[in-house]
C-alpha cells in the first residue's frame, strides 16, 4: 500500500513524515526545504493492520499546474504513480490557500484524507475549524493533527489505512461551473464558501502580529545585514571556539590522542601483532579517523545551534534581507535558501537550487553553494584555528564571513563573464516565529553525529589506510625509510609546485588537499597520518607540529583555499545533475578552482606584509599568477561585452 | 598467526567501507549523507529540474 | 494603483494582476487574485510584506508592481 502526502510549503508534511516514519529527514520552519520526493516504510507502532505500508513525501505545492520544479515533482507522482491514498496536510491557519489545492487533489479520483495540521496554533490564535463540516462539504474524512507534537497521527493513520483498504473512488469537489466558466474561479468561490461555514475566527489577520514586530527589526533595511551577521557569529564562534571546541580538545586530546591509540597498542603488542600491521591501524586508521572523529562533539553543537534557528522561521527573513543585495549581482532572496542548506552539507544545498525558476540564476547559485563552510569543512577549521589562533573566537566566524563576501564578488564576477538580466521574481511565504523546539534541534544534531560517524568510519577510513600505505611505501612496493620517497611524496610532488605561489611548501600540502576533494575532512586526517611520524604530539595541539609546515598567516590562506577550492567528488556529482550540461560543469569548476586559489594567494601574500613586515615564500610568482589571471579575467568579461553587442545590434537591426 | 587474523579483520573491515563509499559516491552522496537522491530516482529528478 | 505604491497598514481589494499568464496563475494559487482582500503590513528591506488569506508573504517591488488594487 502506498501512501502520499501532499500540501503547501511548510504545512508540516515532512514533519508529519518523520513522525510516522522514524526517519529524520530535513525539516525546517521554511518553504522550500523538501525539493525531491522521499519515500520510507510506516514505523511498526503506528502499524495497525498487516499490509507493509509505504510512505512517499513529496515536496511541497500550492497548486497542481507546476509553477516551479519541485512542484512538478508533486504533480507527476500524484498522476504518475497512484498512490493507493493521498494524505492532504493543511496547515490549519491558512485554510483557505490549503483548500484550492485539494480541490485539485479530490479531482484526481485517489481517496483523501485530510491532516488539519497546526491545530495547536490554531487554537492559540483563538480560532476554531468545525471538521465534521469540512468533512461532509468536501466528502472526504478530516483528522484533526499536532505532527511536532505527534498527536491525532495514530488516528489519521488508521482512517488513510481504512480508507485506502475500501478502494473507493474519491468523489470530485462539488463546483459550480455554471456561475463561473474559469475552473480557477470557480475552485476560489468554492473553498470561500466552504471556509465561511467551517472556519470560526474572531481576529483580523491583517493587524499587526508579534511576529511582524519582529520582522521590522530583523528584516530592517539597515539592521537587517548586522543582525543576520551577528547571529551567525555567535553560532559559529559557541560550537567552533566555545562549547564545542572545548569539548572537542578533549576527545582529541585524551581519548584520540592518548586513550584509544594506547589501549590499541598494548593490545597489539600483546597479542603479538606485526609492528607494520600496528602501525597501519593505529597510526593510519585510528590516528586519521580519531582525529575527525575527535570533532563530533563540535559537529554536534553546531547542528543544534543550527536547528534551532532553523525552527524559528527566521531563515525565512534572511531571505528576504539578503534579497536586496543578491538582486545586485544577479541573483535573488530564492538564493540564500540553498546556502543556508548548504551550512549542513552542498550537496542538499546544490539540490535545494531547483526552487529558483530563473535558469541563469540557479546555474550561479549552484556554482556558489559550495563555498558556505559545509559541516565537513568545520573540522578544518577547527583544527587550524585551535593550533594557528587559540584564544581567539573569531577564526570560525570570519571563515563565514569571508564565504558571504566571497559569494557577492563570485556573483559580480559571474555576472560581468556570463552576463544575463535577471528576470526572476521572489516571493517567500513568512511562517509565523516560533519558540524552536529542543526536540527538533537534538534529533537534527543527532542525525548529523551519526552521519559524521558513518562517513569517518567508511570514506575517511578508506582513505586514511591508502594515505598511509602510499607514505609509507615507494614505487618499488617496499617500506621507505623517509616519507619523501614515498608515493604520497611524488603524487603531491607533482602538484606542490603550483601551489609555491600560495605560499604553501611542501608535497604535505598537497596531498592533503588532494584527499581533501574525496571528503574535505580528509585533510584533517591525511595531516594526522603524515605528521604522526614527525611528532608523537596530538595535532591539534595550539603551535604543534602543523606550524613546522605553515605560520599563521599562511595556515588561514589554506583554510580559505579549502573553503573556496571546488568541493568534495559527491558535491562535484551534485553539481553535475543540477547545472545539466559538462559546459557548465567545468565553467564551476574551473571558478571555483581561481577563486580558492586567488583568495589564498592574496591572504598568504599580503597577509604576510602586513602582519610579518616581509614577503612570503613564492611572492614574485604569485605576481606573475595574478597578472595573468587578470588578463585572463578581463579578455572573458571583454568577449562576453562584444556578445552583449552584438545581440544588441542585431536586435536593433531585425527589429526596425 | 594473530598479525594473519588481526589482518584479515581489519581489511575486511576495510573493504566493506571501501565498498559502501563507492555506493553512495555513485550516488552523488557521502556515506551518512542524507542529501542526495537515490539511484531510482535519478531520472526523476533529472527531468524535474529541466522545467 | 499599482500595490508597490501603497502605504504600510493599508487594505484593498486586488483589481487585476497584470504579469504573465504563468504567474497570474501561481498568484492564484495562493489566493492572490482579483477581487481578494490584501493588506501591506510593512516595508522591509525593498520588499513588501502582505498579507491574503490568512498567510504573509515577502514579494519583491517586481512582483508588487503588478498587483494593481483599488
Amino acid at each position: 500500500m502506498k501512501i502520499a502526502l501532499a500540501g503547501n510549503p511548510n504545512s508540516g508534511k515532512t514533519t508529519l513524515f518523520n513522525a510516522i516514519t522514524g526517519k529524520t529527514e530535513y525539516v525546517g520552519n521554511w518553504p522550500g526545504v523538501t525539493v525531491e520526493k522521499k519515500e520510507a516504510f510506516l514505523k511498526n507502532s503506528y502499524q495497525t493492520f498487516n499490509t507493509s505500508v509505504r510512505i512517499v513525501d513529496l515536496p511541497g505545492a500550492y497548486s497542481i499546474a507546476p509553477y516551479t520544479g519541485e512542484e512538478a515533482i508533486t504533480r507527476d507522482f500524484v498522476t504518475g504513480e497512484n498512490p493507493d491514498v493521498i494524505i492532504n496536510i493543511i496547515d490549519a491557519n491558512s485554510l483557505e490557500r490549503s483548500l484550492f489545492f485539494t480541490t485539485q487533489l479530490l479531482e484526481l479520483g485517489i481517496p483523501v484524507v485530510i491532516a488539519l495540521n497546526k491545530q495547536d496554533i490554531l487554537k492559540r490564535h483563538g480560532d476554531a475549524i468545525d471538521s465534521n463540516k469540512l468533512a461532509s462539504l468536501l466528502n472526504c474524512s478530516v483528522v484533526e493533527t499536532v505532527a511536532n507534537k505527534e498527536k491525532g497521527i495514530k488516528r489519521l493513520i488508521e482512517v488513510a489505512i481504512e480508507t485506502a483498504s475500501s478502494k473507493s473512488i474519491q468523489a470530485p469537489p462539488d463546483l459550480d461551473f455554471n456561475v463561473e466558466r474559469n475552473e480557477d474561479n470557480a475552485r476560489q468561490k468554492f473553498t470561500s464558501v466552504i471556509v465561511k461555514e467551517c472556519h470560526v475566527s474572531n481576529r483580523d489577520t491583517n493587524e499587526i502580529s508579534l511576529s511582524d514586530r519582529l520582522d521590522r527589526i530583523v528584516a530592517h533595511k539597515w539592521l537587517g545585514l548586522p543582525i543576520f551577521f551577528l547571529v551567525m557569529w555567535a553560532v559559529y564562534a559557541f560550537s567552533i571556539e566555545g562549547v564545542g571546541g572545548f569539548l572537542s580538545e578533549y576527545m582529541n586530546e585524551y581519548i584520540f590522542g592518548e586513550i584509544v591509540p594506547d589501549a590499541a597498542n598494548a593490545f597489539f603488542e600483546g597479542i603479538g601483532v606485526s609492528p607494520l600491521l600496528q602501525s597501519l591501524i593505529v597510526d593510519g586508521a585510528i590516528g586519521g579517523v580519531g582525529a575527525v572523529v575527535g570533532f563530533l562533539p563540535l559537529i554536534m553543537v553546531l547542528f543544534f545551534c543550527l536547528g534551532l534557528l532553523e525552527d524559528s522561521g527566521y531563515m525565512s527573513r534572511v531571505a528576504v534581507v539578503m534579497d536586496r543585495f543578491f538582486k545586485k549581482i544577479g541573483l535573488s532572496g530564492k538564493s540564500i535558501i540553498p546556502m543556508i542548506v548548504g551550512s549542513g552539507c552542498a550537496i542538499p544545498g546544490v539540490m535545494a537550487t531547483r526552487t529558483i525558476e530563473d535558469i541563469n540564476e540557479r546555474r550561479m547559485t549552484t556554482i556558489l553553494t559550495p563555498f558556505v563552510p559545509c559541516g565537513a569543512k568545520i573540522p578544518i577549521i577547527a583544527l587550524f584555528s585551535a593550533v594557528f589562533f587559540p584564544n581567539a573566537s573569531w577564526v570560525g566566524p570570519s571563515m563565514y564571513l569571508l564565504a558571504i563576501i566571497m559569494i557577492t564578488l563570485g556573483g559580480l564576477l559571474l555576472k560581468k563573464i556570463f552576463v544575463w538580466e535577471n528576470t526572476s521574481i521572489f516571493l517567500i511565504e513568512l511562517p509565523e516565529y516560533k519558540i524552536p523546539s529542543l526536540k527538533h534541534a537534538t534529533t537534527q544534531m543527532f542525525k548529523h553525529a551519526k552521519g559524521f560517524i558513518i562517513k569517518a568510519t567508511t570514506i575517511i577510513l578508506v582513505m586514511n589506510t591508502l594515505v598511509w600505505f602510499m607514505q609509507a611505501y615507494g614505487w618499488n612496493l617496499r617500506p621507505v625509510a623517509m616519507q619523501d620517497a614515498s608515493i604520497l611524496a611524488s603524487f603531491g610532488g607533482l602538484i606542490s609546485p603550483l601551489l609555491i605561489p600560495l605560499g604553501f611548501v611542501g608535497w604535505q600540502l598537497a596531498a592533503a588537499i588532494l584527499t581533501g576533494f574525496v571528503a574535505k575532512e580528509n585533510v584533517v586526517a591525511t595531516f594526522a597520518v603524515l605528521l604522526a611520524v614527525a611528532s608523537e604530539d596530538a595535532l591539534h595541539l595550539p603551535g604543534g607540529v602543523l606550524a613546522g609546515i605553515f605560520n599563521p598567516v599562511t595556515g588561514y590562506a589554506f583554510l580559505a583555499f579549502n573553503l573556496f577550492t571546488p568541493p568534495c567528488f559527491a558535491a562535484i556529482g551534485a553539481m553535475n545533475s543540477e547545472l545539466g550540461s559538462k559546459k557548465w560543469l567545468f565553467r564551476a569548476i574551473g571558478f571555483q578552482l581561481g577563486v580558492g586559489y586567488v583568495v589564498a594567494m592574496v591572504i598568504s601574500q599580503i597577509g604576510s606584509i602586513i602582519v610579518y613586515g616581509e614577503t612570503a615564500i613564492g611572492f614574485g610568482s604569485s605576481i606573475f599568477v595574478l597578472i595573468s589571471i587578470i588578463l585572463l579575467v578581463t579578455r572573458l568579461i571583454h568577449k562576453s561585452d562584444n556578445k552583449v553587442k552584438q545581440i544588441l545590434a542585431e536586435a536593433s537591426e531585425g527589429g526596425i | 598467526m594473530p598479525t594473519i587474523i588481526v589482518g584479515l579483520i581489519f581489511f575486511g573491515i576495510i573493504g566493506v567501507a571501501a565498498y559502501k563509499s563507492r555506493q553512495s559516491m555513485k550516488n552523488n552522496s557521502c556515506p551518512g549523507c542524507s542529501g542526495s537522491c537515490s539511484i531510482q530516482e535519478k531520472q526523476k529528478c533529472g527531468r524535474s529540474t529541466k522545467i | 494603483m499599482m500595490l508597490s505604491q501603497a502605504k504600510a497598514g493599508q487594505k484593498a481589494i486586488i483589481q487585476e494582476i497584470t504579469g504573465n499568464d504563468k504567474l497570474k496563475k501561481f498568484l492564484f494559487s495562493l489566493g492572490c487574485s482579483e477581487g481578494q482582500e490584501i493588506a501591506l503590513i510593512s516595508i522591509l528591506a525593498g520588499n513588501y510584506i502582505i498579507n491574503v488569506k490568512d498567510s504573509r508573504y515577502a514579494i519583491d517591488r517586481k512582483m508588487a508592481e503588478i498587483i494593481r488594487i483599488n
